[in-house]
């Protein structure tokens, strides 16, 4: 066949992906993060619930009775000490309102509470000495770090589990009996708004920050039976498996995919490649499938691992036996695949360090910017849940999930294409494309 | 060498090496700003956007000391000079020492201002993180000739440091954010130690 058959080419770049020092810092990330996050942690099967225990956890369920009360309090804090705390991209961020946005956020208040302006001004003038004494990082939430962290459906309160100082207390207040749930919820998205997103008040936490509640032994024998029969436990654990490494293939397969796209180049190769007749879309789709069939190879290989770990801890029970494999083809290889294609497509356009950088960039806001879990967009780049449970929030967002796979899929394939095409434009001598920081290359050579 | 040629070539590669990175290590800067809070905080929050974000400065910064020389055909011409090739090497290390120290420093000024309790601890803890998670990456791309592989090795150190946290000891980066700031002399020395290895194998490697 002109040019080598596809197969042979493939084989080779495959032995150059293998052979190379990023695939084996790759597989060793792989294995790490497996090892540490999942192997270690997964020791034992879980407790099936028994009825009359002392407890059975918390869980976020939306009860408007406890929601509204305690929405109102800490939005009432907050307002006193203008200081509202947010969780835009994942850190913490304390939002000061201007005085115009502050009126509204009053017209809020007053509206939920039936309070005056003036009542409102005069409460405030009353607790002011006692606000000054009150910390203003009170009722953070927060995981260690400050991070935020929602976990079986608790909040960790800031890094070192204190709650803050409680003191002062507030002056009596009621909410108003002519409001409804709906609209207390509309006017917690209109707080949401003022303070800028991304708030306690948001659609994503309010549920989560001001609802929890004791989990009943129907509820935890619910989420029991779903692990062992609906997931047929393996499938829980996969998910977990797939929340750790996913974390993994948002980043370090650009890594790879630059240092291969680099080779040539690096070895004085390229004008030598350029002149051979293999068409460039079947040299470059021959090193995009090296690279993600050897990259999946630390995936499956670590996938059947977790799959055997648990089965060791559930034996004698109804078990699916291909979830990890399932999981891992479903949920990991789009991930792989996409940052693998945009590794490429932006080190052939630009350069390898701008190939970095940007899916750095991508990689930090897609990670921090979404919740441990209950949070799947149409277009984020890591999905995460982790948790062995809470299927039934995983499930009423998997045509967002099976969406956002096929998305990334389909734009891999496009950027290899298109990698394909620049390729092709600069053997034929066109000097396409921007360098950043790498000198431009003039009389690039042409076939 | 003499002090003006020193400055020659320190002229010449801050022009046509230094440039993208600084800009790239400013543009971290001024993000951090937007993604963290920087006013009103105490010691622990203030130094999270110093810890875990300025620290990325570091593997911007250091990682491509060796870049230049990474394209074989200024290697071979840079191997013709008669100025030793790890003394430039040195001097951008030594320059990317100061920006690192001038960047931190500015953003503690400016926490500062903004009345977060920061003060000179944080400015030290914040320098021992970058420094370190930037010398990794120098190590990296030194060792191996790869730049690529440097950016990994920061990038995969960065990651562990949310997974395993305090697990990594005196090697936690972000230490003061979790409340106690231990272990940035460590840091500091564990840094310059590879910084004297790299440079030592790059010796022997020149020949």
């Amino acid at each position: 066949m002109k040019g080598g058959s596809f197969f042979a080419l493939y084989i080779r770049e495959c032995k150059k992906v293998l052979c190379s020092l990023t695939f084996l810092l790759y597989a060793a990330a792989v294995f790490a993060m497996f090892y540490t996050q999942f192997y270690l942690e997964v020791n034992g099967p879980e407790i099936e619930p028994k009825p009359g225990e002392s407890g059975y956890g918390m869980v976020a369920r939306e009860v408007p009775e406890i929601l509204m009360p305690r929405a109102t309090e800490n939005l009432l804090w907050e307002y006193r000490s203008n200081s509202y705390v947010a969780y835009p991209i994942g850190f913490y961020k304390e939002v000061r309102l201007k005085e115009k946005d502050r009126q509204k956020m009053a017209d809020i208040i007053c509206e939920i509470t039936g309070m005056t302006q003036e009542e409102l001004n005069r409460f405030e003038g009353k607790e002011e000495n006692d606000l000054d004494k009150s910390d203003k990082t009170s009722f953070e939430v927060g995981g260690e770090n400050g991070i935020r962290e929602i976990d079986n459906n608790s909040f960790v309160v800031d890094g070192t589990g204190n709650m803050g100082d409680e003191d002062p207390s507030l002056p009596e207040y009621h909410i108003s009996e002519s409001m409804t749930y709906e609209r207390f919820r509309e006017l917690m998205r209109a707080a949401d708004d003022l303070i800028g997103g991304g708030s306690r008040y948001s659609d994503k936490y309010i549920v989560t920050n001001f609802s929890n509640v004791p989990k009943t032994y129907e509820e935890a024998r619910k989420e029991y039976e779903q692990l062992t029969k609906e997931d047929k436990v393996t499938g829980s654990y996969a998910r977990l498996y797939c929340d750790y490494i996913g974390v993994m293939l948002g980043i370090l397969p650009v890594f790879v995919a630059v240092s291969l796209m680099q080779l040539d180049r690096k070895a004085r190769m390229e004008a030598l490649i350029y002149s051979r007749c293999a068409s460039s879309a079947r040299i470059i789709f021959a090193r995009y499938m090296a690279l993600v069939s050897v990259m999946f190879l630390p995936i499956i290989i670590t996938a059947g691992i977790g799959q055997a770990r648990v089965m060791g801890f559930y034996q004698g029970m109804d078990m699916d036996l291909f979830a990890f494999a399932k999981e891992a083809l479903i949920w990991m290889l789009p991930s792989l695949m996409a940052v693998t294609a945009i590794g490429m497509v932006i080190t052939e356009f630009a350069s390898g360090l701008v190939a970095i950088l940007l899916q750095g960039a991508w990689w930090f806001v897609s990670l921090f910017s979404g919740g441990l879990s209950g949070e799947i967009g149409k277009f984020s780049l890591i999905i995460r849940h982790n948790s062995l449970y809470k299927r039934d929030i995983l499930m009423s967002l998997y045509g967002n999930f099976l969406f956002n796979r096929v998305f990334f899929t389909l734009l891999a394939v496009l950027l290899v294409m298109l990698t394909a095409v620049i390729y092709e434009e600069k053997r034929r001598g066109r000097n396409i494309g921007i360098r950043f920081f790498v000198k431009n290359r003039k009389n690039q050579p042409a076939a | 060498m003499e002090f003006g040629f020193l400055l020659k070539i320190v002229k010449i590669n801050l022009r046509h090496n230094f440039l993208p990175h600084l800009a790239a290590a400013l543009g971290i800067a001024l993000l951090a700003p937007v993604i963290f809070e920087t006013s009103s905080l105490d010691a622990k929050l203030a130094a999270q956007p110093l810890e875990m974000f300025l620290c990325l400065v570091g593997a911007i910064l250091f990682t491509p000391v060796f870049l230049p020389e990474q394209d074989e055909n200024i290697r071979d011409l840079i191997r013709s000079k008669q100025t030793n090739y790890l003394a430039v090497c040195a001097l951008r290390f030594l320059y990317s020492v100061f920006t690192l120290a001038a960047i931190i420093a500015c953003f503690t000024l400016f926490m500062r201002s903004c009345e977060s309790a920061v003060g000179l601890q944080h400015f030290f803890g914040a320098f021992a993180s970058a420094l370190f998670l930037g010398v990794l990456g120098f190590s990296g791309a030194g060792i191996s000739g790869n730049v690529t592989v440097g950016y990994m090795v920061a990038m995969i150190y960065y990651i562990v440091n949310f997974t395993l946290k305090e697990k990594l000891g005196n090697f936690y980066l972000f230490s003061m954010s979790s409340g106690n700031g231990e272990g940035k002399v460590f840091l500091l020395a564990a840094a310059l130690l590879l910084v004297v290895v790299v440079f030592e194998w790059k010796k022997v490697k020149e020949g």
